[in-house]
């Protein structure tokens, strides 16, 4: 815990050392939040949502946006705090530290994450307070669902670093699983609106579960009997994922160790 | 009893992949072969030798960042694989070229980040850091941001980093290398004096043989991966001066 409050604590300090930064992104949540308010006005009541999540397109969206916008930040957060430690020269001494590898990339990706989370929230509390978005909310069932998709994306994001501690570039299947995730996992359309294929290959994508149980929890008050198989399938996720991303992780430490390039940038 | 114990060592760079793309011959480049010597308790150790003789690798495998391929090496009596990652609580390290403070923060800051990645006793970690910052003279540069450092100040704070958790051993490779010679003497004489009342082996790569002349007990001179002599500094001067100025002279 003490490392953990050690490493919130830096990346906290470096931030408020760039306040334009908090200022643009605040601006752009609320750009955000203004578009698809607008949007959500031009498209009205879709069918799609029918009964599913209240007909609402904008609290539909809003909920979309703020879990993409955290589940962004875990499969990509990891790999980019190893490329930005690599480029200022820190992963050295932080491997150096006598911590397992899985420990280190965790905490050093734990800040934005945390950033994200807040972003995330600011974004639910900011479009139901001054748009109107219409929330429902089952805090447990809720946090139980955000819980098991941290895990089983946190283990993505091991996979994405364990990539550019090898590659030392940006993970392209990473970002590959964002775009997919965008486009058939339902942040932006629920995926029944897909053809049966489409619609099939979405079921293989974690943020489809975790985009739907809390879809399901925060604009439905779904509990849980209703979210127990969601929960079920990110369990399952993170069975697979995460000893594949500590195996991944190993390898790619023993790599850079084996080759001498753990200090390249 | 040894600190640092190295066996056989050996350790070689496989090709870099597809390097016959770029036009660049793919052979595996040894970079130790076969090094055994030792550092006791409370000893200072010269590592002397050209470039690419193989003593930054070597302090890197010391410090668990690098994986050797033959021999072995133990610190504070763990292997330096088998023992990870416990053997790096016992080792400080001020590597060349260390580009590892957060230039937005203070060196205060960046030292109590890292005692809190070494398990520094909370109520231990500002007394320490003081204690640090007298003995390297670096008092006035605690509260202003990394960024804003010379190259010689920011190596103060890299020492500072390596000895804040009392390791048993002290890997420095070229650590004073852009202080000014007053400045490195000083701060030479304090840390190895610190060094030796805590019973600190020290094991040191260099390119000064004054400097080796004035604090190593013994002195390891590697040529091309291999020990090409040690013992005092007196006994391995010959050696390290006909190696130098074969090094020095135009191809």
């Amino acid at each position: 815990m003490r490392r953990l409050l050690a490493f919130l604590r830096r990346d906290l300090q470096v931030a408020t050392a760039y306040r334009l930064n908090a200022l643009l992104l605040a601006t752009g949540g609320l750009f955000t939040l203004t578009l698809f308010y607008f949007l959500a006005r031009a498209v009205g009541q879709p069918a799609a949502l029918q009964g599913r999540y209240g007909g609402d397109y904008y609290s539909f969206t809003l909920v979309g946006l703020a879990t993409a916008t955290l589940l962004r930040s875990l499969q990509r957060g990891f790999g980019e705090a190893v490329r930005a430690a690599q480029n200022d020269g820190s992963l050295e001494p932080l491997l150096a530290a006598p911590l397992p590898t899985v420990q280190v990339v965790t905490l050093m990706a734990a800040g934005p994450v945390a950033a994200s989370l807040v972003r995330a929230g600011i974004l639910l509390f900011a479009g139901t307070l001054l748009f109107g978005a219409r929330l429902s909310l089952n805090p447990l069932g809720f946090a139980v669902t955000l819980i098991l998709s941290v895990v089983s994306f946190g283990a993505l994001g091991l996979l994405s670093a364990a990539f550019v501690l090898v590659f030392k570039r940006g993970d392209p299947f990473a970002y590959a699983l964002d775009m997919a995730s965008y486009l058939f996992a339902g942040v932006l359309y629920p995926p029944d609106v897909l053809p049966p294929t489409l619609h099939a290959l979405a079921r293989l994508l974690p943020a489809t579960h975790a985009l739907h149980g809390l879809r399901a929890a925060a604009l439905k008050g779904a509990g849980i009997p209703e979210l127990l198989s969601t929960w079920g399938v990110l369990l399952a996720f993170s069975a697979v994922l995460w000893p594949l991303a500590a195996f991944a992780l190993a390898a790619a430490r023993r790599h850079v160790e084996r080759t001498g390039t753990l200090p390249h940038s | 009893m040894p600190q640092v114990e190295v066996v056989a060592l050996e350790k070689t760079y496989p090709p870099p992949p597809f390097a016959w793309l770029r036009g660049r011959r793919a052979r595996p480049r040894p970079a130790l072969r076969g090094l055994s010597f030792h550092v006791d308790a409370g000893e200072v150790v010269a590592l002397i030798g050209p470039n690419g003789a193989g003593k930054s690798t070597l302090l890197r495998i010391l410090c668990g960042l690098l994986l050797p391929e033959g021999g072995h090496a133990r610190v504070a009596g763990l292997d330096v694989v088998e023992g990870r990652p416990e053997v790096r609580r016992h080792v400080g390290a001020a590597l060349s070229d260390d580009r590892g403070l957060s230039p937005r923060l203070t060196p205060r800051q960046n030292l109590r980040f890292f005692a809190a990645l070494y398990d520094v006793p909370s109520h231990e970690v500002d007394p320490r850091i003081e204690e640090l910052a007298r003995m390297l003279e670096a008092q006035p540069l605690m509260d202003r941001e990394v960024r804003t450092l010379s190259s010689g100040e920011k190596a103060r704070v890299v020492l500072m980093r390596a000895m804040l958790h009392q390791p048993r051993v002290l890997l420095l490779d070229e650590v004073t290398r852009s202080l000014d010679p007053g400045a490195a003497r000083r701060v030479r004489t304090r840390v190895l004096g610190e060094a030796a009342a805590r019973g600190t082996a020290v094991l040191f790569a260099s390119h000064d043989l004054e400097e080796v002349r004035a604090v190593a007990a013994r002195v390891v001179l590697l040529d091309q991966g291999r020990i090409a002599a040690q013992g005092r500094y007196a006994d391995v001067h010959p050696a390290a001066q006909a190696l130098f100025a074969l090094a020095e002279a135009p191809a």
